[in-house]
């Protein structure tokens, strides 16, 4: 099995819900959402149920609180979490379509479109965290959209790979306790 | 992303967590995952390369649960098998739409069909109860109307057999092909470059023969008939070299892997027998409710179609049903 550096997902599953609490409850209340560089963001709900994770946050609130921490995400990736949430509040529940046969809906493809590689992968990263799969699913597809029909020097180009003698080439350079005078 | 802004750092993909990128590379073409990806660095390649990243898309994506007989075969590969069941699924997807075409020439019904290719080019022999058998060639059916010069059936021969023709085989080292007959022969035949079906051997069984194959030794072919004989031909010689009638009634299905050969029977008796030593069963099965009306084998699993409309897969080395379908209808081949 590949060792990889795991993401720690915020939350969700350590976190018990109390069954007693009704089910419709705060999903008109207005919560303020915090982010790691201290922007602060409202948003209601209905938006936050889009994701597993500020769903359950914002259940586990006491009565009076409506602030909510999101300490994995800075505050431009949470501006446009937010912003798609907006835009997605009224949906219906998502069906997980996997793999290349997703198709994604007009506005979305455009959003996602106008952001920049970087912002893309913070993106993603930020649905991986806050468990939200429908964004995420649009996110890796527009992803894996610009990754079509690309030759491996193409993706290394694209999404700023080196090479594997290059990235031996700078681990060499690199200062350390191997090298330091 | 200009790559002479030399101050700021390209955009990292590779900042993203494995299980983030794995999830990602699901969005990719399987062709592209397998062939492109690998090359692009050795993070990408380490995870293209994981066996356990292509065994968990085929259980959680394409919702299959492998046998163990499959999974323990030393030469399985999950990379290999998922590319398989996803080309499979795009071939299958529309198979409604696909074309059909209808090629008439036998007088009668038709009980098998042998699909082969040589030279690159596509055949089909077709053994009929008209008694004849017929050589098409599959791109001239596909490209046009019957014709001098665009022919469908590229050699026959109306006298083949004096019954029906139940089945047909080839071998695909010697070329030669085999079919079987209500008129209880065996008739070796060979089809050289352009030229007409040439009728090399023929051997008399005692009852009318049903199935054939030359998966087996080289110079063998076993057939089995009406009369409850399995029997083992040396196409050298053409004579019947071994046999065994440990079925009841007659044999209708017939599979051979090397020196095993599987048989079942309308005494709704499977068996497998060694051909080293005929006249006993290694495996044996009784299936009170029914009878297998055809049996395919591949790789350890053996297929097979029952009378009562199922479809079952078993453990070829010991008989264990791995699963089970049922389908309306009685299935022949």
């Amino acid at each position: 099995m590949v060792k990889s550096p795991k993401s720690n997902k915020k939350g969700g599953k350590a976190v018990k819900v109390n069954n007693t609490v009704a089910v419709n409850e705060n999903l008109d209340l207005i919560y303020t959402l915090i982010s790691s560089d201290g922007e602060q963001f409202q948003a209601d709900g209905h938006s936050l149920k889009l994701s597993k994770v500020l769903s359950l946050a914002a259940k586990c609130l006491q009565s009076t609180e409506t602030t909510i921490h999101v300490e994995k995400v800075k505050g431009d990736t949470l501006k446009r979490v937010l912003e798609w949430c907006e835009n997605h509040k009224d949906d219906g529940p998502y069906v997980s379509k996997c793999g290349p046969g997703l198709r994604l809906p007009h506005w979305d493809f455009r959003w996602l479109k106008s952001l920049d590689n970087q912002q893309l992968f913070d993106l993603i990263t930020a649905t991986n965290d806050l468990q939200m799969k429908q964004l995420m699913d649009y996110s890796c597809k527009t992803v894996a959209n610009m990754a079509k029909g690309k030759s491996p020097e193409q993706l290394r180009q694209i999404f700023g790979i080196l090479t594997d003698e290059e990235e031996a080439e700078l681990a060499l350079n690199e200062p350390g306790p191997s090298n330091a005078n | 992303m200009s790559s002479d802004e030399t101050e700021k750092t390209p955009a990292e993909l590779l900042s993203l967590p494995n299980e983030v990128l794995c999830y990602l590379f699901t969005f990719i073409p399987p062709h592209d995952a397998i062939t492109k990806i690998p090359l692009v660095c050795k993070r990408f390649s380490l995870i293209i390369k994981d066996a356990k990243f292509w065994s968990t898309r085929i259980r959680n994506e394409q919702s299959v649960r492998m046998p163990q007989c499959e999974l323990r075969h030393p030469d399985y590969s999950p990379q290999k098998s998922f590319y398989m069941i996803h080309q499979q699924n795009q071939r299958w997807k529309d198979w409604e739409s696909q074309r059909i075409i209808t090629a008439p020439g036998h007088m009668a019904t038709v009980d098998s069909v042998m699909l082969f290719s040589k030279n690159e080019k596509l055949f089909c022999l077709s053994g009929s109860r008209d008694r004849s058998i017929r050589l098409w060639d599959i791109q001239n059916v596909g490209s046009g109307e019957n014709s001098e010069e665009n022919k469908w059936t590229v050699a026959q021969n109306d006298t083949a057999h004096s019954g029906w023709i139940w089945n047909v085989s080839r071998n695909e080292d010697s070329e030669k092909f085999y079919t079987t007959s209500w008129d209880s022969t065996v008739k070796e035949w060979s089809i050289p470059d352009g030229g007409a079906l040439q009728e090399l051997n023929s051997v008399n069984l005692g009852s009318a023969v049903q199935c054939v194959s030359t998966s087996g030794s080289s110079n063998e072919v076993v057939c089995t008939t009406f009369a409850r004989r399995t029997a083992v031909i040396d196409t050298r010689s053409f004579k019947i070299v071994a046999d065994h009638q440990l079925h009841k009634k007659a044999v209708i299905g017939l599979a051979v892997q090397g020196d095993k050969i599987f048989t079942s029977s309308e005494d709704r008796m499977m068996m497998m027998v060694d051909r080293r030593m005929m006249s006993k069963a290694v495996l044996f099965e009784y299936c009170p409710k029914s009878y297998k009306t055809s049996l395919s084998l591949q790789r350890h699993q053996l297929l097979t179609s029952t009378s009562d409309g199922k479809v079952k897969l078993y453990d070829a080395n010991n008989f264990n049903v791995v699963q089970s379908y049922t389908v309306t209808g009685i299935l022949g081949y």
